[in-house]
């Protein structure tokens, strides 16, 4: 099969690559109709994640036709459409059980799941297309996936348009559980931290579960514009300082949520990765001070969301700020599987057509353009899909 | 009882890293002491089914993964074998304490490549969460006293960390009956993987 794989930093390439296999009973084998570029795809792509390895194949938006079951696999058919979810979970630990989908204990395997535990105490779920310390598992920017526990995971979207659905394998139910972090009550006003595809999903989930406000703060004018299009108000973070603005907007309380869209990503344990990260954050992103601008506009006892990705260890963290106004922060990769089939009832209803995010359309042939396109925001580019 | 000798494996990795040839181990102390680890993992089964699935020796390659066969024998003892390369350690041991549902504890024999013990200790986990394991590894570092004593800090940390690579294994399988592995096909697997797929439940 072809498949778009990691060759080095800012080097991704479509290859020949073999076709995966059923290897376990809960495994399915997915053929992709549609894929998409994440923002976190784009720390892939600059190396900021140790733990890839040269021919990994990326992509961990995607869905597709099943076209091959392993032997447990009882209510998926051959030549369903699903949409598979990022985080790859086995339904049956006590972490699943809870409902804390992407915390799995079982589908990291054992070697990557011991080094994720040594660093952090504790492993998350397998991810697809996500470095070697998620497990390796090959991903959706390929015309062939193999997909664990696939009934577990796996929505059945037979009736709805791949472009309509695609997002809620990410992030629909991320921005989504971004906003129900917020635990918003009627009158709140929320700051989302950068217009992204995942802060204009937050953004959309905000008013969605009550929000009366949603204030939205980037720099690039199109993501703005699009969150303004969402009922957002814009905030340019060029035009001066963002913490007086949103003290003014709010009549001094400050918004009574702030999601952080933007994350750190830069990342790991290891010292060498976090400098190196430090340096690409000043010369590029300077990431860390979305975090810091959200604790120190939050209103006192408010809550800080945090969907944004972060890796390893932060620098002048306002902990100060945070303790003495009493904060809540909540955060984590999303329990994808728990928001699927709300979402997409919510879809069906048209309270929401996420396809509105998407900007750029491709074959697999041209990803490899498109994560530069995407990763230099230029031609406007939000959200790349990908037809492979 | 291969939870050791997947440790020791390691220290023969380790050993054969700094230039000393197998043939400087020192067999000759007993009982097994030096290089002790210990690490625990809760799991949502009962505590009969870990027991269970533990003590059918013949399971445990699939999750102790640097171990290649373990022969069941009488008398409560075992043999076992560890292949890497053109190289083989192997080994018979014998179950010196077995409490179903409780407790198992293994000791190497007079004659084993390498000396070993440990113990796999059963408790229920509050509020219906499953069943504590405990396991415990005893076993000499290659070399004696004196090469084993600088080596003792590094293998018991690594030590440590191949029992949760090994317990997780454990888990997934006891759990959801299946070992999990990021590999898209065969070609693709390591080989301690591909022998523990495809076995059905432990």
């Amino acid at each position: 099969m072809r498949a778009l794989c990691w060759e080095g930093k800012q080097d991704v390439r479509v290859k020949e690559v073999p076709d995966p296999e059923i290897l376990n009973p809960h495994d399915a084998i997915v053929e992709v109709t549609l894929a998409a570029i994440c923002g976190s795809d784009l720390h892939l792509y600059n190396g900021f994640i140790p733990g890839m390895k040269r021919g990994d194949v990326l992509g961990h938006e995607f869905m597709g036709v099943v076209v091959e079951v392993g032997s447990a696999v009882q209510h998926l058919r051959i030549g369903d459409k699903v949409v598979v979810p990022f985080n790859i979970s086995c339904g049956q630990c006590a972490s699943c059980r809870e409902g804390l989908w992407s915390l799995c204990d079982n589908t990291n395997p054992a070697a990557s799941a011991a080094v994720v535990d040594a660093l952090y105490g504790g492993s998350g779920a397998g991810l697809f297309g996500y470095s070697h310390l998620y497990g390796g598992y090959w991903g959706g920017q390929s015309q062939r996936v193999r997909v664990p526990f696939a009934e577990v995971g796996c929505l059945v979207v037979n009736a709805h348009r791949d472009e309509d659905v695609l997002f809620l394998g990410d992030i629909f139910p991320t921005g989504y559980m971004a906003a129900e972090n917020c635990s918003i009550r009627p009158g709140d006003v929320v700051a989302v931290f950068g217009c992204g595809p995942v802060g204009q999903f937050a953004i959309r989930s905000a008013f969605l579960l009550g929000a009366q406000r949603v204030i939205a703060i980037d720099s690039v004018p199109e993501r703005l514009e699009m969150a303004h299009r969402g009922g957002a108000e814009m905030l340019d973070e060029r035009d001066g300082s963002v913490l007086a603005a949103l003290a003014d907007l709010t009549a001094g309380r400050g918004p009574d949520a702030c999601i952080d869209a933007v994350g750190l990503e830069a990342h790991d344990g290891f010292v060498g990765a976090y400098d190196r990260a430090k340096q690409a954050l000043r010369l590029q992103m300077d990431r860390p001070s979305a975090l810091r601008l959200a604790v120190l506009a939050c209103k006192k006892g408010g809550t800080v969301s945090i969907p944004g990705v972060y890796g390893g260890f932060i620098d002048k963290m306002p902990m100060g700020a945070a303790f003495g106004k009493g904060l809540t922060f909540k955060m984590g990769q999303t329990h994808t599987h728990r928001y699927m089939r709300p979402l997409l009832a919510l879809i069906e209803q048209r309270a929401i057509d996420p396809s509105f995010v998407i900007t750029h359309r491709c074959s697999l042939d041209d990803a490899p353009e498109m994560y530069r396109t995407f990763n230099d925001k230029q031609d406007e580019c939000i959200k790349v899909v990908i037809r492979p | 009882m291969f939870q050791e000798i997947s440790r020791t494996r390691l220290a023969v990795g380790a050993l054969a890293a700094g230039g000393i040839a197998l043939a400087a181990w020192d067999l000759s102390r007993r009982p097994v002491r030096g290089v002790l680890a210990r690490r625990g993992i809760t799991i949502r089964a009962r505590r009969h089914d870990v027991y269970a699935t533990w003590r059918r020796l013949g399971n445990l390659p699939r999750f102790l993964e640097h171990v290649t066969e373990v022969t069941e024998q009488h008398d409560e003892r075992s043999m076992w074998a560890i292949k890497e390369g053109p190289l083989t350690l192997s080994w018979e041991a014998q179950i010196t304490d077995d409490v179903p549902d409780h407790r198992i504890a293994w000791e190497s024999l007079p004659g084993a490549d390498v000396d070993n013990a440990g113990a796999v200790e059963l408790y229920d986990a509050p509020g219906g969460r499953g069943t504590e394991v405990i396991v415990t590894i005893h076993y000499r570092p290659p070399g004696g006293a004196l090469v084993g004593a600088p080596l003792r800090g590094l293998l018991r940390r690594f030590t440590r960390h191949q029992l949760d690579v090994e317990l997780r294994r454990l888990r997934q399988l006891l759990e959801t009956g299946e070992l999990a592995v990021g590999a898209p096909s065969r070609q693709f697997l390591p080989a301690h993987d591909a022998r523990a797929l495809g076995e059905g439940r432990v």
